[in-house]
């Protein structure tokens, strides 16, 4: 029984089921048959109209997902389980380097966020004039509220200092986005370290 | 070429929310992101409702504030003990 012609180059075959041999094989069909393309059922299946490979391949990923839709999931289980395992983003934030609540230099940071972990990094760059630093404000998503331990971030504060260069243990309030170094005066400082959100 | 600016709410609750910035262009009908994700959050305090409205537009003060009420419910650190390095 023919299953399906398939082309290679210009020679059309004609792919027989052998099952009584546990085999199949392809017979080469003479020039001047009609020659179709191949179509594949939901299940991936070779079939003679409905779909075409990417529709079954779309289908094989989630039945919610149209022919020619090229959206992620949305909705379902394939989203659900993406979105409590898989949560990822990157991006930047608006690092301001403050002293008091007067903001003495700016900078682009970055953070990762996986699941509700939050990854942070930003470095003022070199100051021409070494400037007095005690918090760095803007952090992209607020530190987690864990009363009563009160314990969700942790970061590190390096910096080379007129009088040290010593890496620092940083702190930031729940329910904040501001991380506090300690007073210091600095040419440049780097800031990184985790916390968790929600 | 139009880049288009996009403001989502997020993670907001009657404390804390985190605005997530994104540009995109249009090509073929198909909105495409450009440049990164940019994030601030803001804490429901005096100083964090003044930055909220200093650096987001309206509809994402208004929607925020929505849930926020009048009246702060975070206090901002004293500075005494905020110096903890």
């Amino acid at each position: 029984m023919d299953i399906k012609k398939i082309k290679i180059g210009s020679t059309v075959y004609s792919i027989k089921d052998e099952t009584a041999r546990n085999d199949i094989k392809a017979v080469k069909i003479p020039a001047g048959n009609s020659k179709k393309p191949v179509y594949f059922n939901a299940n991936g299946v070779p079939t003679p109209s409905a779909y075409t490979l990417a529709d079954a391949c779309a289908k094989g990923v989630a039945t919610s997902v149209a022919s020619g839709n090229t959206n992620l999931v949305t909705s379902g289980a394939v989203y659900s389980a993406l979105a409590d395992k898989g949560s990822y983003e990157k991006g930047t934030w608006p690092a301001e380097f403050n002293n008091g609540g007067t903001v003495q230099k700016t900078a682009t940071g970055e953070y990762v966020k996986i699941g509700d972990m939050v990854y942070v990094y930003v470095s003022s760059g070199v100051m021409t004039t070494a400037l007095t630093i005690d918090r760095i404000s803007g952090l992209p998503f607020p530190v987690r509220n864990t009363s009563p331990t009160n314990i969700s971030a942790l970061f590190y504060a390096k910096g080379n200092t007129n009088t040290s260069n010593d890496m620092k243990l940083a702190s930031s309030p729940i329910t904040s986005k501001t991380v506090f170094i300690g007073n210091a005066s600095y040419n440049t400082l780097d800031l990184w370290g985790w916390y968790k959100i929600s | 070429m139009e880049i288009k600016e996009n403001k989502t709410v997020d993670m907001l609750t009657k404390d804390t929310v985190s605005i997530l910035t994104q540009k995109f262009i249009t090509i073929e009908g198909v909105d495409q992101q450009v440049g990164e994700n940019h994030r601030q959050a803001y804490v429901n305090s005096e100083k964090g409702r003044t930055e909220l409205q200093e650096k987001e537009p309206a509809n994402v003060v208004d929607s925020v504030l929505s849930i926020w009420g009048d009246v702060p419910t975070v206090a901002d650190p004293e500075t005494s003990d905020e110096e903890k390095g």
